[in-house]
């Protein structure tokens, strides 16, 4: 029994000691709302309904390119971006996504971009990227079908 | 009579020449002329007389020494001017040490960076580093450019993803065949100078165009190429143009 009682406090002990480690507290998931987000061309503003949580493409023929911004902590690796979108009129169209990262000077860049076929149901998709250095930013940038609705995104952070 | 010397001093140059002054007062008034090839000591107008031999020392005396008094006079006006440098208005010095110092500022602000100014001054993983310049940047972009260009040289040209992927692009860019996509598929092809693809990357120039037209072309062909090309880097050459090596989706 008093082994038992021991063993028990052991495992409490170390796992209070994981929960509180450094390295599980600098992980750092953020999510934004779709409605961080805003028309890539000022010209086509107009098309799009952003509401308080999505923005949307209102346009009934064409697709059309939001940016959204990315912050990212300095000395922090990211793994990747998360996009929930969907497509409340059907589906056969297709959202793909880009992460861009630049440099403040930027003429060159490198990108990771995925692209799926919204549905009326919300989908998540992924975009494996990471920051190459403190002299880079991220930015993440939609091409939403018509009618095809940011919902969310997320900033992961690098979990190995 | 003893040449004259420099001695030192403005005040004894000063008293020499008052004494060469009195002692030879002729010099004041007189003046040495040129009577038919034979020049003659002249006094109030007339010939003085005396014997020739007397006459060519006196002569030769008197020139030397008046030689002697013109480079004294010219030496003590130079004294004068470095006396009036150096004590005569100190105003002028101290603006000149104003000027330095504003310069030494100047010269140590370009080499120092302003620790409190976080846009000067970041953090990476715990150890200090300062934020690049636009040299340093370039030279990092073209070495990765460099770099991609290499890598893409060392692939295999003749693979039969290369041959399929390139024809499936070249699709993408002249017809919008890929009926996902609305509204998209524009003439690409015709931004675009050439398209190669080896191994598991296709690389794509588009020549030097308008800004904004250029960013809707580079947005607008990847776009259409992006569930067969799904990553790459983008490097912009010297001349303008925009180089894309754009990856196989297994990268």
């Amino acid at each position: 029994m008093k082994l038992h009682t021991l063993t028990t406090l052991g495992a409490i002990a170390i796992a209070g000691m994981l929960i509180s480690s450094p390295a599980l507290a600098a992980y750092d998931w953020k999510t934004y709302p779709g409605s961080n987000c805003e028309s890539y061309y000022g010209s086509q503003a107009g098309d799009f309904i952003v509401g308080n949580r999505s923005i949307r493409n209102n346009h009934s023929t064409s697709s059309r390119w939001v940016i959204c911004p990315i912050v990212i902590d300095n000395g922090k690796a990211y793994g990747g971006v998360t996009v929930n979108h969907r497509l409340p009129t059907g589906t056969n169209k297709r959202t793909v996504c880009y992460v861009f990262n630049r440099t403040a000077g930027g003429n060159s860049y490198t990108y990771g971009s995925v692209s799926q076929v919204s549905t009326t149901t919300s989908q998540r998709m992924s975009i494996n990227t990471n920051k190459r250095s403190n002299t880079h930013y991220q930015i993440l940038q939609c091409l939403l079908p018509p009618k095809g609705e940011l919902n969310s995104y997320e900033v992961l952070p690098y979990l190995f | 009579m003893t040449p004259i010397k420099y001695i030192a001093g403005a005040g004894a140059i000063t008293a020499i020449v008052s004494i060469l002054t009195v002692a030879i007062p002729l010099t004041d008034r007189n003046e040495i002329s040129n009577n038919g090839g034979s020049p003659s000591l002249v006094k109030d107008g007339n010939l003085t007389s005396g014997s020739p031999g007397k006459e060519s020392v006196v002569r030769e005396e008197l020139a030397s020494l008046t030689a002697h008094v013109e480079a004294l006079q010219q030496q003590f006006a130079s004294l004068r001017q470095a006396e009036s440098r150096a004590g005569g208005d100190p105003g002028d010095l101290y603006e000149e040490i104003r000027s330095l110092k504003e310069e030494l500022s100047a010269l140590a602000g370009r080499t120092d960076v302003d620790r409190s100014n976080p846009l000067d001054y970041r953090d990476t993983a715990g150890s200090a580093q300062y934020a690049p310049d636009d040299a340093e940047l370039a030279y990092e972009a073209q070495q990765e450019h460099d770099l991609a260009e290499s890598e893409f040289q060392l692939q295999e040209s003749d693979s039969q993803w290369a041959i399929a992927t390139a024809d499936q692009v070249y699709d993408r860019l002249t017809t919008d065949q890929d009926p996902m996509f609305s509204g998209e598929g524009a003439d690409l092809a015709s931004f675009a100078d050439t398209l190669e693809c080896r191994g598991s990357t296709c690389r794509v120039e588009i020549p030097s165009t308008d800004g904004e037209q250029m960013d809707a072309v580079q947005l607008q062909l990847l776009a259409s190429t992006a569930d067969l090309l799904s990553s790459g880097t983008v490097h912009q050459t010297d001349s303008g143009s925009i180089i894309l090596y754009m990856h196989a989706n297994s990268q």
